[in-house]
């Protein structure tokens, strides 16, 4: 009877031991998704890399970028999508989040127009598309 | 008596290691994510790109540059050379300082004297190249060399020099 007890209790303790475990790890786990998809780190990648896609860009081109991950982050603060992704004066701008925003500039001087592609129902699919053309004297960006 | 006793050590020591597990993985991520990217060295080398394209695109010096029939450099490039090339160096005001450098020297095949030379940004970076490369707080370099010719088959040695400071976006401030 006592052995049976003595099992028993130590299986519990197990469990319980294990159980403990795997919270430990998931709350671990969780902490670093939540610090690797934050709207800041996604700001400053997205702001970047648009600039250097830009900057390697020639007139004429059409580019598509998915910026999925961003809009969901973005739409937790009903951050509107075509508020996302703006341009202004050779500078890349991205705002997922309240009060936040990253600039990067682009030193390849085109005219660079963003909007986000909307799908056959009319919703934000979260592709972004981006045209490039050459910059008229005098023509004042939007 | 002596098996709860070392039970009791056990989980503090088992705690302890979590503890100290926890700290560890938290002060990795943070000081990973805590880093901005540095993009400067891609950048300087996609502005070099791009200057170079401008320069020569196709093996062939620019004809605003070096004119085809005569083969005389156009010394009127030198003073429209950002809007040429298309470049937009200026921050988001005149008073923010320029964060970037771009310098052409055109030499005449094996020549070692430049016969023109032409820049935009801000020389102040410059100082920076010279440095090691192991300082962050510097600005980024990035040097090409590549030959061209023009119509007439003359040859021409072009070395272009770009620098991306930036530290702002790229470098954690302390």
């Amino acid at each position: 009877m006592q052995n049976k007890k003595g099992e028993t209790t130590l299986l519990v303790e197990n469990i319980i031991f294990l159980v403990l475990n795997m919270l430990f790890f998931a709350i671990l786990i969780a902490f670093i998704v939540q610090q690797s998809s934050g709207a800041a780190l996604l700001e400053q990648t997205y702001s970047k890399k648009v600039a250097l896609l830009v900057d390697q860009a020639k007139p004429g081109m059409i580019i598509k970028l998915n910026l999925e991950e961003g809009m969901n982050v973005a739409a937790k603060d009903k951050i509107a999508p075509t508020a996302i992704l703006t341009v202004q004066d050779n500078f890349i701008k991205v705002k997922l989040a309240d009060g936040g925003g990253q600039e990067y500039h682009f030193f390849n001087d085109v005219d660079v127009k963003i909007f986000p592609e909307t799908d056959d129902n009319g919703d934000y699919s979260g592709v972004y598309v981006l045209t490039v053309n050459r910059k008229i004297a005098g023509e004042a960006e939007t | 008596m002596i098996n709860k006793k070392g039970e009791k050590l056990l989980s503090l020591y088992w705690f302890l290691m979590l503890t100290i597990i926890v700290v560890g993985i938290v002060v990795m991520v943070r000081t990973f994510y805590g880093n901005p990217y540095d993009v400067r060295s891609l950048e300087a080398e996609v502005l070099n790109n791009h200057v170079s394209n401008c320069i020569s695109s196709g093996g062939r010096m620019n004809p605003l540059l070096i004119w085809p029939g005569t083969g005389q450099y156009q010394e009127s490039f030198k003073d429209t050379f950002t809007d040429k090339c298309r470049l937009n160096l200026e921050g988001h005001n005149e008073f923010d300082p320029v964060e970037y450098y771009v310098e052409v020297n055109l030499y005449n095949k094996f020549d070692k004297k430049s016969f023109a030379t032409f820049f935009n940004g801000n020389k102040n970076w410059i100082g920076d190249c010279q440095a090691s490369n192991q300082y962050k707080n510097l600005a980024v370099c990035f040097n090409s060399t590549f030959y061209s010719s023009d119509s007439l088959g003359n040859l021409y040695r072009v070395e272009t020099l770009t620098i991306v400071h930036k530290i702002k976006e790229n470098v954690k401030q302390n």
